[in-house]
């Protein structure tokens, strides 16, 4: 199901995870699974504490430079490409767009990369930004057969929504393992191989309503894009709402009580694509951070047939 | 029509006016434009807040008004969701020459206040431990805003992602080592100028 281009570029094994600083703080169960899963279907990789923030957040609210971006990015890929594991794999979105804009600058801008390899230089790393880089969802895509045979449960009868990061389909968009930009299928695939029933909203390719720090500073734009966004998904009546950023999931999980006084209630579960497929492969939720969603996940795990997180 | 702008002769207005010289701006296209709208019919944050426009930030780059640009509200309402970049007819960006001009603006001390403030936050979460974003920082906006439910969920997290093995104020597992940050900390110091 990867598209043309895709096929042979996913990495099929040998992992560099690389970690969100969203996910960290605030759903740390995102990386539990993806490792609960890489485990079960038995792929090395590595989980290297010594790489840094990949600053994205930062760089697009626009108070990280660019030559601290390039210099902290040119020493993870350096870390990366002195690994046996060399294939980047990010969780968030942003770290896959600002690592890959990274490496697009420094290989067309001569100038900014012999300044970041002379930082490097300085503080004695090797200047070394081959180590491609993927997002998790793509690399379960290309997975997806050794995945589904270890599945333990299954998604039919459940109806989910899909929505693909911003910061993945629309910055390098052709580069879209699955669908197309317009209409990614990343998220779709996965989950239709475990029986889920995947429903269309009109509003999919809207942005979450992060903003970067509008979330951290204001809530009018996250609110206005919200009233839009989540009007068209409650119109499709998902069970769940399945994503592929940890910053995603945070606005679409935290905004849900505060945007009812002006669209009406919404209580829809908002899930990580990993924690979706680690459930799929017997992980259970509280081993996994699903009581650590506001918005709680117990309607939707009975469905499944898995006992709730209350205790 | 001056001989000089016959037929066939293309017109920059770049060449006129200087720009920061910023690969940012350069690559956002500017003077490819031709002001077909499709980035603000596509825009969130046009959505959003009605009196802004990804279309007339790429007229006004064309037209030099970078200082104008830097010190104006605009470049703040975009909330980088590069809707505009995909959608481009002409390949163009107006995101992406916004985070240059943001940079420009944060460098000259004329970015708005909270916009500083969350620069040095950010600035000293990076310094201290290796990530921007810590479980502290998600209380900036006021957690309590969000609604009795949600808020008392997101302080019981704290607890629950100790039990996940997880640190309490740091973003990580395991933190980052000592060693590596020295290396961060260098970084920093060779390549943030300003504060
Ligand atoms: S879509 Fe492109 S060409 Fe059209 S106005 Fe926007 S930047 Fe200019
Ligand atoms: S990146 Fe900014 S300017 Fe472009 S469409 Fe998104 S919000 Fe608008």
């Amino acid at each position: 199901m990867l598209n043309n281009t895709a096929m042979g570029k996913v990495p099929d094994n040998n992992y560099y995870l690389f970690k969100s600083c969203v996910a960290g703080s605030m759903y740390p169960g995102i990386e539990i699974a993806i490792r609960f899963v890489l485990d079960r279907i038995g792929v090395d990789y590595s989980d290297d504490p010594r790489h840094s923030s990949c600053t994205g957040f930062a760089y697009h609210t626009g108070v990280m430079p660019l030559s601290t971006n390039l210099a902290l990015n040119a020493r993870n890929f350096s870390l990366a490409a002195g690994d046996t594991n060399k294939n980047i794999v990010c969780s968030c979105p942003t770290s896959y767009g600002n690592l890959k804009e990274c490496k697009d600058i420094l290989s067309k801008d001569a100038d900014l990369r012999d300044r970041t390899a002379g930082v490097l230089y300085k503080i004695g790393k090797d200047y070394d930004i081959s180590p491609s880089v993927n997002h998790i969802s793509e690399i379960f895509l290309a997975r997806l057969d050794d995945i589904t045979a270890k599945s333990v449960r299954s998604l039919s009868g459940i109806k989910a929504v899909t929505h693909h990061g911003c910061h993945y389909t629309k910055i390098f968009y052709r580069d879209v393992a699955s669908g197309n930009f317009e209409r990614p299928m990343v998220l779709d695939n996965i989950a239709k191989a475990f029986g889920c029933d995947i429903v269309e909203y009109g509003e999919r390719s809207l942005c979450c309503g992060m903003g970067f720090h509008h979330t951290l500073t204001e809530s009018e734009y996250p609110e206005e894009v919200l009233k839009r966004k989540f009007s068209s998904i409650r119109d499709a009546g998902p069970d769940v709402i399945i994503t592929q950023c940890p910053g995603c999931i945070f606005n679409l999980d935290h905004y849900q009580e505060s945007l009812a006084g002006s669209i009406g209630d919404i209580d829809i579960p908002v899930l990580y694509i990993s924690e979706l497929v680690a459930l799929m492969l017997g992980a259970g939720p509280e081993e996994i951070g699903l009581d650590m969603h506001i918005v709680p996940v117990d309607g939707l795990l009975e469905k499944i047939g898995i006992k709730g997180t209350k205790k | 029509m001056t001989p000089e702008v016959g037929r066939g002769t293309r017109i920059s207005l770049a060449k006129k006016y200087a720009s920061p010289d910023d690969v940012r701006i350069r690559s956002s296209g500017y003077e490819k434009c031709l002001q077909c709208g499709r980035c603000t019919a596509s825009c969130p944050a046009a959505y959003a807040f009605g009196d802004y426009a990804p279309r007339d930030i790429m007229r006004r780059l064309s037209l030099g008004e970078i200082g104008e640009l830097a010190r104006s509200e605009d470049i703040w309402k975009c909330g980088q969701c590069y809707s505009c970049h995909a959608r481009c007819p002409r390949n163009n960006s107006a995101g992406l020459a916004i985070l240059a001009l943001r940079e420009y603006a944060l460098k000259h001390g004329i970015a708005p206040e909270s916009i500083k403030r969350l620069a040095s936050l950010i600035k000293n979460n990076l310094y201290d431990k290796g990530e921007i974003l810590l479980p502290s920082t998600f209380a900036q906006n006021g957690r309590d805003k969000v609604g009795p439910r949600t808020y008392a969920r997101y302080l019981e997290n704290l607890d629950k992602r100790v039990k996940l093995g997880y640190c309490r104020d740091d973003a990580r597992k395991v933190p980052i080592p000592e060693e590596s940050m020295a290396e961060i900390r260098a970084i920093i110091d060779l390549t943030y100028a300003g504060e």
